[in-house]
C-alpha cells in the first residue's frame, strides 16, 4: 500500500476507510481499527482525524495506532455523543470517513538524550500511545522512558494489553495508579499526580508529555514544575469543539490560539495560565 | 492492635530506619534517637492489617518496605480502596489527638515493614520539647495537606468526563 | 494603488458600467432598497441603487429616510457585507452516496469560480474582506468554496460621505476614505452629480477605457478631500485602540463582562451581521431513503450555546463568558490568531444588536476602569 507523506489540506472531503476491528476497551470505550480504500497518509504521535460515521457526523479524534504503520490507523473513543456513540456500535466491514491527519505533534524529538516522562489520565492514554510507540521502537535515542497511567478504577484503564507487556520490558518504567478500587486490584491507588514525586527520572533533563482531562493536566504539570522539570519542557494535549480541522471553522479556540491549528499539543508555558480562566 | 508485634529490632538499626526515612530528612539527631527509642520495628505479612477501623491509634508509622491499602469496608460490598501508601510514606495522623480511633482498615497488600512509633511516647516527645514539636507537626500537617489535595483530585473524578 | 490620474464618471456612466459587466457575465452586487433597509441584492442598473434614501443608526435602531438629493450611495452601511458573497450562509460541501449496504462514496461539489462584481463597497467592507482572505486563504488551509467566489471577485468601491451613528471606521483606520484595495474607487459628489473615479488594478483601467469618461480637476479632488475630512468628523462612535489587545486580555475578570451579560440576549444578530465573522459548522442530514448523506456547511455564531459543546458540555455555557469570548475575539485574539484586528469599526454590531448593545461603549467602561491598573495599585505599598 502507497503511505503518502503530505495529506491533501485543500479539501475538506472525506476519505473512505474500512473498519477492521472494534476492540472494546471498557464498558464505554472501543479502539476501531481502519484501513484506508486508498493510499495511507503518515502521520505524527498526537495528530488527531476528524472520524465521519455516513449519514452521522463528524468527530475529532486522536490517533491511538503505531506512527509505523499508518496503513492501519486506530482511533479510541467514548461513547459520548451521536457520532462516537454510533462509533461505539460499527460493524467490521462498515465503511467510515477520515480527514486529517491534522494539529501539532508531541515534540518527541526534544526528548532526544533526555528521560521521557508520560502522563496519562483515563483514556488520555490514546493520544500519548503513538508517542511511546515511536519512542521504543528507537529507544536507544532516549535515556529513561516512564509511564504514569492513572484511572478512575482498574475497569477504566485503557490499552491493558500494553501495559502488560510495558510492565514486563525494561525499556520502559510503567506506574499505574487508580483512584478506587476493590479487592483484587493490587496496584496502586491515588491520583496519577502522585507518582510524580516518587518516581525516578531526572526532572531537569527531561520533557513531559501529559493528556487526561483539564484538571489532571493542570495537577500533573504542578507537581512536575515543583520537583524541578523547566516549564517549557512540559506539554500537554487539549479539547475543544472542533468542526473543520484546519483553522477556518472557529469553534477550537482558546483564547489567542486555535487547537486544530496551533495545537492541540501546546507546551505549558502557552496555555497553562488560560487553562485557570474560567469559561475561556 | 490486631496483630502480634514481631520481637524488637536493635535501637542502633531503628535509628538508622527512622533517620533514611523520607518523612524525617532532616529531623535532629537527639530527635531522631528518642523517636527510636519509642519505636519498634514491625513486620507484617502480605493480607494482615497494620490496624482496622475503630481501634485505638496507638501508634504512628513510618513504612520502609512494601505495600498498604487505605479500606473502608461496608455491608455486602467489597471494601473500597481509597488510597494505597508505599515505602517512603507515613501512615496515620490521628494518633497526635489522644482518644480518637482511627477512620480506616490499613491492609498490607504485600509483605511490609515499617517503624511503629508508640504514639504516647510521641506526644509525651511533643510536649516536652516545642521546638521538635513544631517539626513534627508542620511535617504532619504537609503529609495531610498533600492527601487532601489528592482526595479532592479523587473527589473531582478527573478521569472521567473525557471524550479524546 | 492609484495606476491613472482620477477621472470623472456620470450617473449615466455608472449606468453603462453596471451594463458593461453584466453583458461580460458578472452578476453585480450591490445595495437596493428592500423591507425598509438597504441590502445588498443583484442589480440591473443604478435604478435599482438607494437613490435619495439615507440610513439613520444608533444602538439598536435603524430607520431609512428620504434625503434632499438624488445621492446613490448616501448612506452608511446596510445589515448585507460582502461575506454573504464569499462564503453563503449555506453551502455543500459533499455528498456521500451509499452502495446500499456498508460502504459508501463521495462525491465532491464542484467549486466553479464566480464570476462576481461587488459595487458599493465601503472602506470598512474592503478591509473585512482583507480580514476574511487572511482566514480563508492564507492559512493552513485554502478554502475552496471562499476562493471560487472570491479569485476573480470584482471590487467596484465607493468611499463613504455619509458614516452612520454606529459607525467608528476612523477609530479602526479603515475608512471612510479608500486608499486602494479595489478595481475602482468611487467618491460621489454633487453639483452636479458626478463620481470622481480611480482606478486600482490593470482590469480597473481596463473597465474605465470602455466608459466615455472626463478628466478631473484639482476642485474635484479637493471637494473629495473635503468630503471625506467632514465624513470623518461625522463618526458616530469611536474606539480608543491604545493598548486594547493587553487591555481586553488584561481584564478578562472585569466585573463590565457581568453587566453586559444582563443586557446580551445571547441572540447571535451581531455575528450574523459582523462583515468579518467567519465561524462555521457542519451539518449532515441524509435523503429520506437514506441512499445520499449531506454534508453541509453553515454559518454558526460563538454565542450560541452549542458552539463550544465538547464531551462534558459547553465550555462557555454562560452569556458573560460568551459575550467576552466575541469581545475580545475581535478586538485582541484575532491579531495573535491571524495578524490583524477583526474589526473593521463598520457598527452593525450596535445597530443589530436588539438591546443596542455598544462594543465601543463596552471597552470604554472597561478602560474606565482597567482592572489592571487596579491590581498594580493595589500591590504598590
Amino acid at each position: 500500500m502507497t503511505i503518502v507523506d503530505t495529506p491533501p489540506q485543500r479539501t475538506l472531503t472525506t476519505r473512505p476507510y474500512v473498519v477492521s476491528t472494534v476492540r472494546q476497551q471498557t464498558h464505554d470505550i472501543v479502539t476501531v481499527d481502519i484501513r484506508p480504500e486508498r493510499e495511507a497518509i503518515a502521520f505524527a504521535p498526537g495528530q488527531f482525524d476528524m472520524i465521519y460515521v455516513y449519514g452521522v457526523g463528524e468527530a475529532a479524534l486522536s490517533i491511538s495506532s503505531d506512527p509505523a504503520a499508518p496503513q492501519l490507523l486506530s482511533h479510541t473513543i467514548r461513547a459520548v455523543g451521536w457520532v462516537t456513540r454510533a462509533l461505539n456500535h460499527l460493524q467490521p466491514g462498515t465503511t467510515i470517513g477520515v480527514r486529517g491527519p491534522y494539529g501539532r505533534p508531541w515534540p518527541l524529538a526534544d526528548a532526544e538524550g533526555r528521560d521521557l516522562v508520560v502522563i496519562a489520565g483515563g483514556i488520555g492514554l490514546a493520544p500519548v500511545r503513538p508517542a511511546l510507540l515511536a519512542a521504543l521502537a528507537q529507544r536507544e535515542r532516549f535515556r529513561r522512558v516512564v509511564l504514569l497511567v492513572g484511572a478512575r478504577s482498574p475497569r477504566d484503564l485503557v490499552f491493558r494489553d500494553d501495559l502488560d507487556v510495558w510492565a514486563a520490558d525494561p525499556a520502559i518504567d510503567v506506574h499505574v495508579t487508580v483512584d478506587s478500587a476493590v479487592r483484587g486490584w493490587v496496584g496502586r491507588v491515588g491520583v496519577v499526580t502522585k507518582l510524580i514525586p516518587a518516581v525516578p527520572f531526572d526532572p531537569e533533563d527531561a520533557v513531559a508529555l501529559v493528556c487526561g482531562p483539564e484538571v489532571m493536566m493542570r495537577f500533573a504539570a504542578e507537581g512536575l514544575i515543583a520537583r524541578g522539570m523547566p516549564t517549557d519542557r512540559i506539554h500537554v494535549t487539549l479539547e475543544r469543539n472542533m468542526r473543520c480541522g484546519v483553522g477556518t471553522c472557529g469553534h477550537c479556540q482558546l483564547g489567542p490560539t486555535l487547537l486544530c491549528r496551533d495545537g492541540p499539543v501546546y507546551a505549558w508555558p502557552e496555555v497553562g495560565e488560560l487553562m485557570s480562566v474560567r469559561e475561556l | 492492635m490486631s496483630q502480634e508485634p514481631l520481637p524488637r529490632g536493635d535501637a542502633e538499626q531503628l535509628r538508622s530506619a527512622i533517620a533514611a526515612h523520607a518523612f524525617c530528612h532532616g529531623i535532629a539527631a537527639d530527635h531522631i534517637a528518642a523517636m527510636a527509642d519509642a519505636a519498634t520495628s514491625l513486620e507484617l505479612p502480605a493480607g494482615s492489617f497494620v490496624f482496622r477501623r475503630g481501634g485505638p491509634t496507638t501508634a504512628f508509622y513510618l513504612v520502609t518496605e512494601g505495600s498498604i491499602a487505605l479500606e473502608v469496608a461496608s455491608p455486602g460490598r467489597d471494601p473500597l480502596t481509597v488510597e494505597t501508601l508505599h515505602a517512603g510514606e507515613a501512615l496515620g495522623w490521628s494518633w497526635l489527638f489522644p482518644g480518637r480511633d482511627w477512620q480506616f482498615d490499613a491492609r498490607c497488600l504485600d509483605d511490609v515493614t515499617t517503624v511503629a512509633i508508640d504514639a504516647t511516647r510521641l506526644r509525651t516527645l511533643v510536649d516536652d520539647d516545642p521546638a521538635f514539636g513544631r517539626d513534627l507537626v508542620l511535617r504532619i500537617g504537609r503529609v495531610v495537606v498533600d492527601r487532601l489535595i489528592h482526595a479532592r483530585a479523587q473527589l473531582v473524578d478527573i478521569h472521567h468526563h473525557d471524550d479524546r | 494603488m492609484e495606476l491613472d490620474a482620477p477621472v470623472l464618471l456620470s450617473v449615466d456612466d455608472l449606468d453603462t458600467l453596471i451594463a458593461t459587466l453584466r453583458t461580460d457575465g458578472y452578476r453585480v452586487i450591490g445595495p437596493t432598497v428592500r423591507d425598509g433597509a438597504i441590502v445588498h441584492a443583484e442589480l440591473t442598473g443604478v435604478g435599482d441603487l438607494p437613490r435619495g434614501w439615507t440610513d439613520e443608526q444608533g444602538p439598536g435602531s435603524y430607520r431609512l429616510h428620504r434625503r434632499d438629493d438624488d445621492a446613490l450611495f448616501g448612506y452608511a452601511v446596510g445589515p448585507s457585507s460582502p461575506r454573504r458573497e464569499l462564503l453563503p450562509p449555506r453551502h455543500r460541501l459533499w455528498t456521500a452516496v451509499s452502495d446500499g449496504d456498508v460502504g459508501f462514496r463521495v462525491r465532491e461539489e464542484e467549486h466553479v469560480p464566480a464570476k462576481l462584481a461587488l459595487l458599493g463597497v465601503r472602506g470598512c467592507e474592503l478591509a473585512a474582506i482583507a480580514v476574511q482572505d487572511r482566514v480563508f486563504l492564507h492559512g493552513l488551509y485554502e478554502d475552496q468554496v471562499y476562493t471560487a467566489n472570491r479569485q476573480d471577485l470584482l471590487l467596484v468601491a465607493v468611499e463613504c460621505g455619509t458614516p452612520s451613528g454606529s459607525c467608528f471606521c476612523a477609530s479602526m483606520g479603515t475608512g471612510p476614505g479608500i486608499d486602494g484595495g479595489a478595481d475602482l474607487t468611487l467618491t460621489e459628489l454633487f453639483d452636479p452629480h458626478r463620481f470622481l473615479t480611480r482606478a486600482g488594478s490593470t482590469r480597473g483601467q481596463e473597465l474605465l477605457a470602455q466608459l466615455d469618461h472626463t478628466g478631473a480637476g484639482a476642485a474635484d479632488q479637493d471637494e473629495r478631500t473635503h468630503r471625506m475630512d467632514a465624513a470623518a468628523e461625522q463618526m458616530g462612535r469611536h474606539l480608543d485602540t491604545t493598548d486594547l489587545h493587553d487591555l481586553l486580555l488584561g481584564n478578562l475578570e472585569h466585573p463590565r463582562w457581568d453587566d453586559v451579560a444582563e443586557r446580551c440576549l445571547a441572540c447571535t444578530n451581531c455575528t450574523l451581521v459582523c462583515p468579518t465573522c467567519f465561524c462555521t459548522t457542519m451539518e449532515d442530514t441524509t435523503s429520506l431513503t437514506g441512499d445520499e448523506a449531506y454534508r453541509d456547511r453553515r454559518w454558526d455564531s460563538c454565542f450560541a450555546l452549542g458552539f463550544s459543546h465538547t464531551g462534558p458540555g459547553s465550555v462557555r455555557s454562560s452569556t458573560r463568558a460568551r459575550y467576552r469570548q466575541w469581545c475580545t475575539h475581535k478586538l485582541a485574539t484575532w491579531i495573535d490568531q491571524f495578524g490583524t484586528s477583526g474589526c473593521v469599526g463598520c457598527g452593525r454590531c450596535i445597530t443589530w444588536c436588539p438591546v443596542g448593545i455598544d462594543i465601543t461603549e463596552e471597552v470604554a467602561a472597561i478602560r474606565a476602569t482597567d482592572g489592571r491598573r487596579a491590581a498594580r495599585t493595589g500591590a504598590s505599598p
